[in-house]
C-alpha cells in the first residue's frame, strides 16, 4: 500500500490546501510543505536500509511490489512497483517539490489556493509516472499529469502564458496519442505472439515483441518520450512554457517533467524494444548530438534570462539522449546521473532567475548586469550552479557528462566528438550568462530596498550546492542504485556483476 | 403482447393523456409530471428487463416479431436512450419558463418531446423497414415541431423549415434504397439481408447503389460529411433542449440502426461500401474538428464536434474479423459500440445540461472568467470537455481506448492516424473553451443571473459522477457491457 500511499499524499494535500484558501491565503502554502513531508514517511523504511547496502538489490529489481485489480476486461491492473532508479527520480522530485514551494513562497500571492493544488497534482502525477508499471496506468499518469501543469502555466504565468501553456498541452498530447496507439498496438502484438493479453510491464518484458511492427511501435513510444525529453524536432515548445511559467512551475518543469521522458527511455523503449533500439539508435544519437550543439547555440544568442536556461536544458537533455541510445552502460550510468545533476543545477538557475525578476522586474540581459555589488550572496550562487551547468570538474553534470562520452565513444566516435563540443559551447553561454548578470556595469539604479536572499532562500540554494558536490566528489553510490544489471537490457552482458 | 412492447407502451399513452388533458385544462405542471412519471415508469420497466435479458444465456433475442426484435442489446440501446432522455427532461421545466415567459402555452413541447422519444425507442428496436421507417418519420416529425416551437425566433423558424426539408429528402433516399433491397431479397425484414447471394437477382452494382442510398439518408441524420451543412445552423436556431435530443436521442437510435443494418446484411463484404464508410470517417474527422477551431459560439462549437465524434464512432463499423490480430472478436467490437454510444452521450449531456444553466451565455467570450465566480459549473464544464478531448480519467478517454484497442487489433492504420491528426485538432477547440473560462473576468455583474441552486448542484454532481466516476473506475460499465453483449 506504502506507494499508493505516497501517491495520495499529494493529491489530498492539494485538495485541502485548496479548501484551505478561504479561511487563510497563507494556509495554503503551509499545507502543501507539511503534505510534502510527509510524502517522505512512506520512504523511510526504504531509506533505512537500502541506499548503501547493495545486496537488497542484487536479487530482485523491484524493492516494492503492488498490484491490485483495475479493469478486468483488459487485465489492466493498478501495479505499482518501486526499484533503484525510480527511487532516485522519486527522490529528486520531492526534493525539487520542495524547492519549487521555497520559490513560490513570496512569488503567488493570488489565488494561492487552487496555485497549491495545482502544484501537488502535478507531482503527484509524476510520482505516479516514475512508479507505475502498468502501461495503461503509466500512460494515465503521463497525460493527466499535464493538466494542472497546463493550469499552472496559463493561469499564473507572464505575459504571453496562454499561448505557452496552449503549446505546451498541445505537443505533448500529440505525443501521448501517439503512445496510446503503440501501447495498444505492443499489448495486441504480444498478446498475438504468446497469448497473455496484458499491460503489465513485468509479463511484457519477458517476451520482447519482434517483427516489422516492432520497429514501428517502439518509433511510436521514442518519439512520446522525445517529445517530453525534449528532443531537437519537438522542442520548441519548451522555451515557450518555460519562459511563460512561474518559478516554481519552471522549477517542476526543468527538474522533474522533462525526466520522465528520459526515464520512459531507459525503463520502457531499451527494455521493451531490444532489436528495434539497436535500429534506431545511430539515428537518435544523431537527433541528441544536434540537440546538444543546437540547444547550446541558441542559448547563446538569447537575451532572455529564462530562455537561456531553457535552451541550455535543451542542450543538457540531448547528453541523456546520447546516454540512453549509446547502448553501453556506462553512457547509460552517465544518463541517469545527467537526469539528476541537470535536475538540480537546471532548477536551481530558475529559482535564481525568478529572485533577479522578483526583485527587478525584468529577466532581460541587456537590462541586467553587475548584480555582484548589490546581491553577493545570489550572485555567488548564480556563480556556482553557472560553472555546474557548464560541466566544472567535482561537480555532478561533469560526472555524468564524462560518462556519456566515455560510453559513447565506444561504437560512435565522430558522434561523440561533435557532441564533446557541446561541452565548450556549454562554458560559452554559461559564462555569458554570469558576465552579463552579475559582473560588468551596473546598469539598474542602485536600491537598498532590494534585500539579498533571505535565510529561506539561502538554505534552499545552499542545500542544492552540497547535494551537486556531492553527486561530483562521490557518485558511486547513485550508480549503485541503479539496477542496470537487472533491468534485462539486451547489450548488457549478463556477467558483468557489480563491480562497476 | 409482449411484455417488451411496454416501455414504448407506456411513453405513448402519456403522450394521449397529455393530448386529451389540453382539451380541459392547460396545466404546465401536470403535463410536466405526466411525461416524466411516463418517462421513469418505461425506465423502471426497461430496468427489470434488462435484468430478465441478461440472464439468458447465448445471447438469443428473447422475442422477434415480424417487425421487433428485442434482446439484450436493444433493450440496452433502449434503456441508454431513456436515460438520456430522463437526464433532459429533468431540466426541462424551468427552461421552457425561462425560455417563453411570455407565452404560458408550453404543454405541447412535452407532447412532441415524447413522440420523439417513442419514435427513437421503436427504432433501436426495429427489425424490418416498416417499423423502422414509422419511427424515423415519428422522431423527424416531431423534431420539426420541436425545433421550429419558439415560432417568434426567426432562427427557430429557418431552422425548422431546414429541418423538414433535409430529413424529407432523406427519408426519400432511405425509401428509395429499401426498395431496391427489396427487388434483390423480396422481403423488407432486416433478417432477410442476411440471405445468401447465389440466388443473385440484381447485378451487384444495384445493391451496392441501394446500401449507398441508405447510407445518405442515414449520415445526413448522423450529419456526417458530407452531409453535414445543416447541423451547425439548427443548433444554433433551435432551442437548446432540442439541440440536445438532435445530438443524443435521433443520433443514438439511426447509429444503432446503421450498425443493425451493416453488421446483419454483411454490408462489409463490399469493397467499396468499406471504403465509402473510411472516408467518409475520416473527412468527418478532420472538417469537423477543423470546423470546429473556426467558431466562436459554444453550440456551434459542439455541433461540429459531434460531427468529429461520429466520424470516430464509424471505426467500429469497419471492425471486420477476417485479419483480426486477437482478442477483439465480434463482441468485443459491440463492446466498443456501446461503450462509446454510452460515454458520448452521457457527456453530451452533460454539456447540455450546463448550458441550460447559463441561459444568457452563448459564445465563448461570454465564458470568460467564469471559473472565477461560478467554480461548480465551471469546473463541471471543463471534465467534460476534457472528456470530450479524450484526456485520461474521464469517460471519453475510456471510449476512445476501446476503439484504439478495436482498431489496432484490426490494423487499421489510415483511420488510427487521421483519429489521431483529428484528436489533436479537436484539443485546440476543446482547450478554448477551458481557457475562456479561465481567463480574468472583464464584467462582475455578467454572471450573477445564474441560478446556483442545490437542483442544479445536484445536476452538476451527478454529471460528475457519471463522467468523472466511470472514467476512473471503468469496470463495473465495461463488465456491465460485457455481459449485455453475451
Amino acid at each position: 500500500m506504502s506507494l499508493f500511499i505516497l501517491i495520495s499524499i499529494p493529491l489530498m494535500g492539494g485538495l485541502l490546501a485548496w479548501y484551505s484558501e478561504r479561511f487563510n491565503a497563507d494556509l495554503p502554502k503551509k499545507i502543501a510543505v507539511i503534505s510534502l513531508l510527509m510524502c517522505w514517511l512512506p520512504l523511510i523504511p526504504l531509506l533505512n536500509s537500502m541506499p548503501f547496502d547493495t545486496s537488497a538489490l542484487g536479487t530482485s529489481q523491484w524493492l516494492i511490489n503492488e498490484s491490485y485489480s483495475w479493469i478486468p476486461l483488459f487485465n489492466i491492473r493498478a501495479h505499482l512497483a518501486l526499484d533503484g532508479l525510480s527511487f532516485l527520480l522519486i527522490v529528486l522530485t520531492l526534493l525539487m517539490g520542495l524547492v519549487a514551494l521555497s520559490s513560490a513562497w513570496h512569488e503567488i500571492t493570488k489565488r494561492t489556493g487552487l496555485f497549491y493544488l495545482n502544484l501537488l497534482w502535478t507531482l503527484a502525477g509524476v510520482l505516479g509516472v516514475f512508479l507505475a508499471i502498468d502501461l495503461f496506468l503509466f500512460f494515465v499518469f503521463w497525460e493527466v499529469m499535464l493538466v494542472p501543469m497546463y493550469f499552472l502555466i496559463s493561469i499564473w504565468g507572464y505575459e504571453h502564458r496562454h499561448y505557452a501553456a496552449f503549446k505546451f498541452f498541445i505537443f505533448t498530447q500529440a505525443g501521448g496519442l501517439l503512445m496510446l496507439i503503440s501501447l495498444c498496438a505492443l499489448v495486441g502484438i504480444h498478446y498475438q505472439q504468446t497469448g497473455i493479453l496484458s499491460f503489465d510491464y513485468i509479463i511484457l518484458i519477458q517476451n520482447p515483441i519482434s517483427g516489422d511492427l516492432a520497429f514501428w511501435v517502439a518509433l511510436g513510444f521514442t518519439i512520446a518520450f522525445l517529445v517530453k525529453l525534449p528532443a531537437l524536432p519537438f522542442h520548441s515548445w519548451l522555451p515557450d512554457a518555460h519562459t511563460q511559467a512561474p518559478t516554481a512551475a519552471s522549477v517542476i518543469l526543468a527538474a522533474v517533467l522533462l525526466k520522465t521522458g528520459g526515464y520512459g527511455i531507459i525503463r520502457f523503449v531499451l527494455p521493451l524494444f531490444p532489436d528495434a533500439s539497436i535500429q534506431l539508435a545511430p539515428f537518435m544519437m544523431f537527433i541528441g548530438v544536434i540537440g546538444i550543439i543546437y540547444g547550446a547555440m541558441m542559448a547563446f544568442v538569447q537575451t532572455d534570462l529564462k530562455r537561456l536556461v531553457a535552451y541550455s536544458s535543451v542542450s543538457h537533455m540531448g547528453f541523456v539522449l546520447l546516454g540512453c541510445f549509446a547502448l553501453n552502460i556506462y553512457a547509460l550510468q552517465g544518463a541517469v546521473m545527467q537526469m539528476l545533476a541537470h535536475g538540480i543545477s537546471t532548477s536551481a538557475l530558475f529559482v535564481l532567475v525568478g529572485m533577479i525578476q522578483h526583485r527587478y522586474h525584468t529577466r532581460d540581459l541587456n537590462e541586467l548586469g553587475g548584480l555582484w555589488i548589490n546581491l553577493p550572496k545570489l550572485s555567488a550562487f548564480g556563480l556556482f550552479f553557472g560553472i555546474a551547468s557548464l560541466g566544472m570538474p567535482s561537480l555532478g553534470n561533469f560526472v555524468a557528462e564524462f560518462l556519456i562520452l566515455v560510453g559513447s565513444f565506444e561504437h560512435y566516435p565522430k558522434l561523440t566528438i561533435l557532441a564533446a563540443s557541446g561541452l565548450i559551447l556549454a562554458a560559452v553561454y554559461s559564462l555569458l550568462l554570469i558576465y552579463k548578470t552579475f559582473f560588468g556595469q551596473t546598469k539598474l539604479p542602485h536600491d537598498n530596498k532590494i534585500a539579498d536572499t533571505n535565510t529561506k532562500e539561502w538554505c534552499t540554494l545552499i542545500s542544492m550546492c552540497f547535494i551537486l558536490i556531492y553527486l561530483g566528489l562521490h557518485p558511486q553510490p547513485f550508480f549503485d542504485l541503479v539496477p542496470v544489471t537487472l533491468m534485462k537490457l539486451s547489450f548488457i552482458p549478463a556477467d558483468i556483476g557489480a563491480s562497476l | 403482447m409482449n411484455v417488451y412492447y411496454y416501455p414504448a407502451f407506456i411513453v405513448m399513452f402519456a403522450a394521449l393523456l397529455i393530448l386529451i388533458q389540453l382539451c380541459f385544462k392547460r396545466s404546465h405542471v401536470l403535463s410536466y409530471i405526466t411525461s416524466g412519471l411516463s418517462l421513469l415508469a418505461a425506465l423502471i420497466m426497461q430496468i427489470y428487463l434488462q435484468t430478465h435479458s441478461n440472464n439468458l444465456i447465448n445471447n438469443q433475442s428473447i422475442s422477434s416479431d415480424v417487425l421487433f426484435v428485442f434482446n439484450a442489446e436493444t433493450s440496452f440501446v433502449s434503456l441508454l436512450l431513456l436515460m438520456v432522455v430522463i437526464i433532459i427532461w429533468a431540466q426541462l421545466y424551468h427552461w421552457l419558463k425561462t425560455i417563453n415567459e411570455q407565452n404560458e402555452q408550453n404543454e405541447e413541447y412535452y407532447l412532441l418531446f415524447l413522440l420523439t422519444t417513442m419514435g427513437g425507442l421503436i427504432m433501436v428496436s426495429s427489425n424490418h423497414f416498416a417499423s423502422f421507417f414509422l419511427g424515423l418519420e415519428l422522431m423527424s416529425l416531431s423534431f420539426v415541431g420541436l425545433i421550429a416551437y419558439c415560432g417568434h425566433d426567426q432562427k427557430a423558424q429557418e431552422a425548422g423549415i431546414k429541418y423538414l426539408i433535409l430529413s424529407a429528402i432523406a427519408s426519400a433516399f432511405i425509401l428509395m434504397g429499401a426498395a431496391l433491397l427489396y427487388l434483390q431479397f423480396g422481403s423488407l425484414s432486416f433478417s432477410a439481408l442476411l440471405q445468401d447471394s447465389s440466388s443473385q437477382i440484381l447485378p451487384q452494382w444495384a445493391i451496392i447503389t441501394a446500401i449507398i442510398f441508405i447510407f445518405t439518408g442515414l449520415f445526413f441524420k448522423l450529419s456526417l460529411v458530407p452531409c453535414h451543412l445543416w447541423i451547425a445552423d439548427l443548433f444554433e436556431g433551435a432551442p437548446l433542449v432540442t439541440a440536445a435530443m438532435l445530438a443524443t436521442l435521433s443520433k443514438l437510435a439511426v447509429f444503432i440502426i446503421l450498425w443493425r443494418l451493416v453488421t446483419l446484411g454483411h454490408w462489409q463484404q463490399y469493397q467499396i461500401i468499406i471504403d465509402i464508410i473510411s472516408i467518409v470517417a475520416i473527412t468527418s474527422m478532420f472538417i469537423g474538428n477543423f470546423l470546429g477551431l473556426l467558431q466562436k459560439k459554444l453550440l456551434r462549437l459542439i455541433a461540429y464536434s459531434s460531427i468529429a465524434h461520429f466520424g470516430y464512432l464509424l471505426i467500429v463499423l469497419l471492425l471486420i474479423n477476417n485479419h483480426a490480430i486477437s482478442f477483439s472478436s465480434q463482441s468485443f467490437n459491440e463492446q466498443t459500440l456501446f461503450f462509446y454510444l454510452v460515454a458520448y452521450l452521457f457527456t453530451l449531456v452533460g454539456v447540455f445540461s450546463v448550458f441550460m444553466q447559463l441561459p444568457k451565455i452563448k459564445t465563448l467570450d461570454d465564458l470568460s472568467g467564469l471559473f472565477w465566480h461560478k467554480p461548480v459549473i465551471a469546473i463541471t464544464l471543463m471534465l467534460l470537455m476534457l472528456s470530450l478531448a479524450g484526456i485520461p480519467l474521464t469517460l471519453g478517454f475510456m471510449a476512445k481506448f476501446y476503439l484504439v484497442m478495436a482498431a489496432v487489433s484490426q490494423q487499421l492504420w489510415l483511420v488510427l492516424t487521421a483519429l489521431v491528426i483529428s484528436s489533436i485538432i479537436g484539443l485546440f477547440y476543446y482547450l478554448r473553451v477551458i481557457m475562456a473560462m479561465l481567463k480574468t473576468p472583464v464584467d462582475e455583474l455578467k454572471f450573477s443571473d445564474i441560478k446556483s441552486d442545490g437542483s442544479s448542484l445536484s445536476l452538476n454532481l451527478l454529471i460528475l459522477f457519471l463522467v468523472i466516476g466511470f472514467g476512473v473506475f471503468p469496470s463495473s460499465l465495461s463488465q456491465f457491457i460485457q455481459q449485455v453483449t453475451g
